[in-house]
């Protein structure tokens, strides 16, 4: 149950009542902290604090120009730049009323392609993996599986590269314009690709296989899955905001249908379904319990092909889920490609005026929304940014106060990296370390 | 080959501003800046020399250069700037593990003091620059240098 918890019964001297604290790990940017509360020898309570960068540059953005927003916002999170720059260029459109261009259209699928590819791949293999086989690290996993880290590697290099040719730049994609792209790549800048994605597409699926046959400990999150839902195609970009209980908004009602709630024991704010005060779960899971028959063809056909029982809610087969994203992501990505015809113009024209507009696209975590307003003189007066990890926090909390207590030992270490481990389900983005949840236990 | 790590906030940017000096002072040398370590395992093939440039906390005061030959144990003691990624230490690891790493790897690094999301870069960091650059410099100036 989510919401503000009641406080602990005071001790009459029988109960036995142990808090468990933990110091934050201090990581420049990515803090895990989580206590664990147990009292006679039970899980009473846990709290989870995850550190929120995108605070500081809802701040930030106020008074600057609007076509600065992407590539501010695109500096929140190194691993997925594109996401914060898609939500906030589609948000900012819809304020000012501008309608890209199909070729615009498709070739922003195409960028978040490479970043699904990117950031699941790292996830997945470097990150993920190690916990179901169990090693200690990816680097462990290396001496046993060199071969799937280097398959691995190749396939997250095809992720780079098209960010690279799209976006302008490895590191930090700059091409990326409200309204459209800065310039559109040359058909042969961007075909050459095709020979690596054709390779990839079967690399992807065989990967997925590899994963779908690890061992999945049963969980059963009954959760509320929420992403967007289009018609015509597997969401990224555009649809609406719909739930697994049937309930579908706008970006634009996306207050009316969602809150964030102060918590007591955390700086970090709760996302919650206003209409029952629960939290929910959003990222890939989510997004192929609603879309699945939206995939690629070769991505559905392994969807049923791997019998993971759907709709799934078991948030261990979460890397199940990431893999058959990615090969959509390469059939997608293939199809693009192949039939590529440069935008023209790359940006479609637009005049400044006071607007507000808000928009949410599918990060490689899960729904991330955006909300800008803006003056006649085309400076930013508000922005909103809730990224997916923040909307899931309540939820693993929740999952968490579950696992802790059928998972809790003497051996307080083990527990605690039983703990990391179910964290990384949802590929959070604190997950880059091996041990970034500094997990304490205070026993009383 | 040179790398310079970083990303564009604050004390992190040492990496990469000493890497576009170095590409602006010395063209025949193959420069490239990064974000995220595990993107040089697409890059090493070929490679016999490999250069890094990153900040890090734990080396001292705000500013201090230090140098480092792979493998130096030491170096593990240090924390990283950057998140969502491997570090640096555990990227060459996996490079040595999986076959890969350069026969030479040698890291350079400053001690940041300011992290704070597109914030400046700090007087003590910024003068750390030229010191970094000049030793980088008068390692590439070694006749085995990759061009």
């Amino acid at each position: 149950m989510a919401g503000p918890r009641p406080d602990p019964p005071p001790d009459d001297g029988h109960s036995q009542q142990r808090v468990i604290r933990v110091g934050a790990l201090a990581r420049v940017e990515g803090e895990g902290a989580l206590t664990i509360r147990l009292r006679d020898g039970a899980v009473e309570d846990v709290e989870l604090r995850i550190f929120e960068a995108p605070r500081y540059f809802e701040a930030f953005l106020r008074g600057r120009p609007l076509e600065e927003v992407p590539d501010i916002t695109a500096r929140i999170c190194g691993i997925c730049p594109v996401a914060y720059q898609m939500s906030s260029v589609h948000a900012l459109e819809r304020a000012l009323g501008i309608t890209v261009s199909p070729e615009i259209r498709r070739l922003r699928r195409l960028l978040y392609c490479g970043e699904w590819i990117e950031s699941h791949v790292l996830h997945m293999f470097l990150l993920h993996a190690p916990d179901f086989l169990g090693y200690d690290s990816g680097l462990e996993m290396a001496e046993k599986h060199g071969d799937v880290l280097k398959q691995a590697l190749r396939l997250k290099k095809h992720g780079n590269e098209l960010l690279e040719v799209l976006g302008g730049r490895a590191i930090h994609p700059i091409n990326v314009a409200v309204g459209g792209f800065y310039r559109c790549p040359r058909r042969e800048e961007i075909q050459h690709l095709i020979p690596d994605f054709q390779w990839g597409l079967a690399a992807a699926v065989a990967a997925t296989r590899w994963v779908a046959a690890f061992e999945f400990s049963e969980f059963d999150g009954g959760y509320e899955f929420v992403s967007l839902v289009h018609p015509d195609e597997y969401p990224m970009n555009e649809g609406m905001i719909t739930t697994s209980s049937g309930d579908a908004f706008s970006a634009d009602q996306y207050a009316d249908a969602f809150e964030e709630r102060q918590v007591p024991h955390s700086t970090a704010l709760h996302s919650l379904r206003k209409a029952t005060g629960q939290p929910y779960f959003v990222g890939p899971l989510a997004r192929l319990n609603l879309n699945r028959d939206r995939l690629f063809p070769t991505a559905r056909r392994l969807s049923d092909e791997l019998n993971v029982g759907w709709p799934c809610t078991n948030p261990f087969k979460s890397i199940v889920a990431r893999g058959i994203e990615v090969v959509h992501a390469y059939e997608e990505a293939l199809d693009i490609l192949t039939n590529y015809r440069p935008a023209e113009p790359p940006r479609m024209p637009y005049e400044h005026r006071p607007a507000e507009g808000a928009a949410a696209t599918e990060a490689p975590r899960g729904t991330l929304y955006h909300r800008y307003a803006v003056d006649d003189q085309g400076k930013v007066t508000y922005a909103r940014i809730v990224p997916p990890t923040s909307q899931n926090q309540a939820q693993i909390e929740d999952d968490l106060r579950r696992w802790a207590a059928s998972v809790l030992s003497d051996d307080e270490a083990h527990t605690a990296r039983l703990c990391e481990n179910f964290v990384r389900n949802y590929d959070p983005c604190i997950s880059c370390a091996t041990h970034f949840l500094n997990v304490q236990f205070d026993r009383v | 080959m040179a790398v310079g790590f970083g990303s564009h906030h604050a004390d992190d940017q040492i990496g990469w501003r000493v890497a576009q000096e170095l590409a602006r002072r010395m063209p025949d040398i193959a420069v490239r800046v990064a974000s995220k370590p595990l993107d040089i395992l697409h890059w090493l093939s070929g490679i016999s020399r490999f250069l890094i440039c990153d900040g890090c906390r734990g080396s001292g005061l705000p500013g201090t250069v230090r140098r480092w030959t792979w493998p130096a144990i030491s170096i593990r003691q240090f924390t990283w700037n950057g998140t969502h990624d491997w570090g640096i230490v555990e990227t060459l690891s996996l490079a040595d593990r999986l076959g890969c790493l350069p026969r030479e790897v040698l890291l350079w690094t400053v001690e940041t003091r300011y992290v704070s999301p597109s914030g400046p870069m700090s007087q003590e960091v910024e003068a750390a620059i030229p010191v970094v650059l000049g030793a980088m410099k008068a390692e590439l100036a070694n006749p085995t240098v990759d061009r």
